[in-house]
């Protein structure tokens, strides 16, 4: 499933078979690198304000391409995410983080997240080389770190046709002649 | 190879972290500038919109995990030091602007830059520029023989190969034949 999918999935109770609310974040466990849980906007209305409850991973029944799913609205606890609340990234503003390889090459930014719908676990990040570049898919197996700053990725990540072309457009200067290099 | 001029200001990144640490402030080298030795990193502040100033933390040439075409990557934060781990290094910013002159007493031009080897961190030559109007020239540190305080010196084939003809007094006849010989346009008139 793309990380894309979940911009404001409907949050339903299969119980009472009522929605809930719709998805607002996603929290990203980036060194475990997998989603670690969500928030959605509980809708207001009559003498009821709206806010928005964390729901933890484990607390999701189902995850699917037009809802997220719980029991009822008592099995959301989201203890996960509200302990840990400040160590997880939010999802969207990992979107643009630059993506950079352990060789210092700058790769372009992410695009999105690929993550498995049942475990959670990413299985991908797609990259977008440049502002109106290429998509790109890149396997979870070479995402090194996913930080505050940077996503660093494996040297084998990168495209033949960028690291070297940046060195080799550079002007070299003139060899004096009789000089060994 | 990699040119000491694009290497100051590259940003410096953590793997392990995946946070940027700073940018390269200064390249050292060690005393005998073969080798670099340490990088200054400007770490922290100096954002738009931050009010605090850098700071100058420090990383050993031998943390540096690579040096590529946009930032310098070390394996974690903790390659970032307080203090440089030697006190006789010479900043690549003090040779730069040094006169350049070869053992006859030549004047080849002033450093530029140096050029470094990014896997061996070893100094590979110096970027002397001969002026305004003139192309950079990269001296191999092979012909490079002392990088002094304020000159370095380079070896004489740095300026082409010397002369195989030998010098003498111009004598009575040579300056008949170059002074006084008819000029072939004042033959014509």
């Amino acid at each position: 499933m793309n990380s894309k999918d979940l911009h404001e999935l409907p949050v339903l109770s299969i119980e009472s078979g009522e929605k809930l609310g719709t998805l607002a974040r996603t929290y990203l466990d980036g060194p475990g690198k997998r989603l670690a849980g969500f928030a959605f906007t509980e809708s207001g209305g009559f003498r009821k304000v709206e806010s928005e409850p964390n729901i933890d991973t484990k607390d999701v029944r189902t995850l699917g391409p037009d809802a997220l799913i719980v029991d009822r609205r008592e099995s959301i606890h989201g203890d996960t995410v509200n302990a840990h609340y400040e160590d997880f990234l939010v999802l969207d503003e990992l979107t643009h983080r630059p993506v950079m390889s352990r060789n210092g090459t700058s790769i372009g930014h992410v695009a999105s997240v690929e993550f498995d719908d049942r475990s959670f676990r990413l299985t991908g990040i797609e990259i977008q080389h440049g502002l109106f570049g290429a998509h790109e898919q890149i396997p979870i197996w070479k995402v090194v770190t996913i930080g505050p700053d940077y996503v660093i990725v494996d040297d084998s990540a990168i495209r033949t046709e960028e690291a070297p072309a940046v060195a080799a457009n550079e002007p070299t200067p003139e060899i004096i002649e009789g000089s060994a290099v | 190879m990699m040119n000491t001029n694009h290497v100051n200001g590259l940003t410096v990144v953590s793997i392990g972290t995946g946070e940027r640490l700073g940018s390269v402030s200064e390249i050292l080298l060690d005393p005998a500038a073969d080798h670099v030795a340490a990088f200054a990193i400007a770490a922290g502040g100096g954002g738009l919109l931050s009010s605090s100033t850098p700071q100058t933390r420090w990383v050993s040439a031998n943390d540096v995990h690579a040096i590529g075409p946009d930032a310098m990557t070390v394996e974690n934060d903790s390659a970032l030091r307080e203090s440089p781990d030697a006190a006789d290094m010479t900043p690549v910013s003090v040779i730069v602007g040094e006169k350049v002159v070869t053992e006859g007493g030549t004047f080849v031009g002033q450093v530029a830059s140096a050029e470094i080897d990014e896997q061996t961190m070893s100094v590979t030559g110096l970027e002397v520029s001969p002026g305004f109007f003139k192309s950079n020239k990269v001296v191999s540190k092979t012909d490079v023989i002392t990088v002094g305080d304020e000159i370095v010196v380079v070896a004489d084939a740095v300026c082409g190969p010397p002369s195989t003809h030998s010098t003498r007094e111009l004598d009575r006849a040579d300056e008949t034949t170059i002074y006084e010989a008819p000029r072939a346009d004042n033959d014509e008139q």
